[in-house]
């Protein structure tokens, strides 16, 4: 959590983010999210919570935005090591992890809408 | 820019240390097995049997990472079938570790009841319709292709 805070702090002193950001920002407007936001998403589909906790506090983000991740990494996270636990318990996770994905998008748009 | 990171790492601090001990006193007088009585109703809405109870609660509460061993014993142990291990994983990929994930992005200035209600009433909807309407009819729906 805190190597990541530190990383993005620095990176968003570069033009690294805001290209980044640029490249994204079609995508996540769906979700009412800025394009840096992706870092945040990444993050914690890749590492865990605390990874996108981090980098939460290291972008400026609103209360909106923050829920709106919020909701959708609570669905989804850490994926790497959640489906080899799912896979361990004997159950199949192709489709389990397409679900979760899914669902999550789904629900950052939804929320998008209502919040 | 480090003032923000200290403040971040207290509140988490401060959250997630009494959390933990909770759940190691959860974990180490059993509680959680003998809270599973009341959820029996609860699980019958999803065709599960009580012997999912322990599994579902342990991934409620203490996450699927720390509660992967919980699992993963259900799973051998063969008092789950398959297909309740795969309801009870719909739910739980879904829907786990609802207080420590939700006090993390509420640490950092999310909507507590947003987030728990969206999430519970997703996974609730979502493994009611697997479990009542999807997977009484197909043999086996789960099984990867």
């Amino acid at each position: 959590m805190v190597p990541v805070y530190v990383l993005i702090t620095i990176i968003r002193h570069t033009p690294l983010l805001k290209w980044l950001g640029e490249f994204f920002q079609p995508a996540m407007a769906l979700f009412g999210l800025p394009g840096e936001a992706v870092m945040v998403l990444i993050l914690g589909q890749g590492i865990n919570i605390y990874a996108a906790v981090g980098a939460i506090s290291g972008l400026e983000l609103g209360i909106r935005e923050i829920t709106i991740l919020g909701v959708m990494l609570t669905i989804s996270h850490s994926l790497p090591m959640e489906t080899v636990v799912i896979r361990q318990a004997g159950v199949p996770v192709k489709s389990l992890l397409v679900l979760r994905v899914g669902l999550a998008l789904l629900s950052g748009i939804i929320l998008n809408l209502i919040l | 820019m480090f003032w923000g990171l200290g403040e971040m790492a207290f509140k988490i601090f401060l959250i997630i240390i009494p959390l933990m001990i909770v759940l190691e006193i959860l974990k180490g007088y059993g509680v959680l097995e003998k809270m599973t009585r009341p959820l029996i109703p609860f699980l019958r809405n999803f065709n599960l049997s009580r012997e999912a109870g322990v599994p579902f609660l342990v991934g409620q509460f203490l996450g699927l990472s720390y509660g992967a061993g919980v699992l993963i014993q259900s799973s051998k142990e063969g008092k789950v079938s398959t297909q309740e291990m795969w309801i009870i994983c719909l739910f739980l990929s879904l829907c786990h570790s609802l207080f420590e994930d939700t006090l993390l992005f509420v640490a950092v200035g999310a909507n507590f009841f947003v987030l728990v209600i969206f999430r519970l009433i997703l996974a609730i909807a979502v493994t009611l319709f697997f479990s009542r309407v999807l997977l009484p009819r197909r043999e086996k729906p789960w099984a990867d292709q």
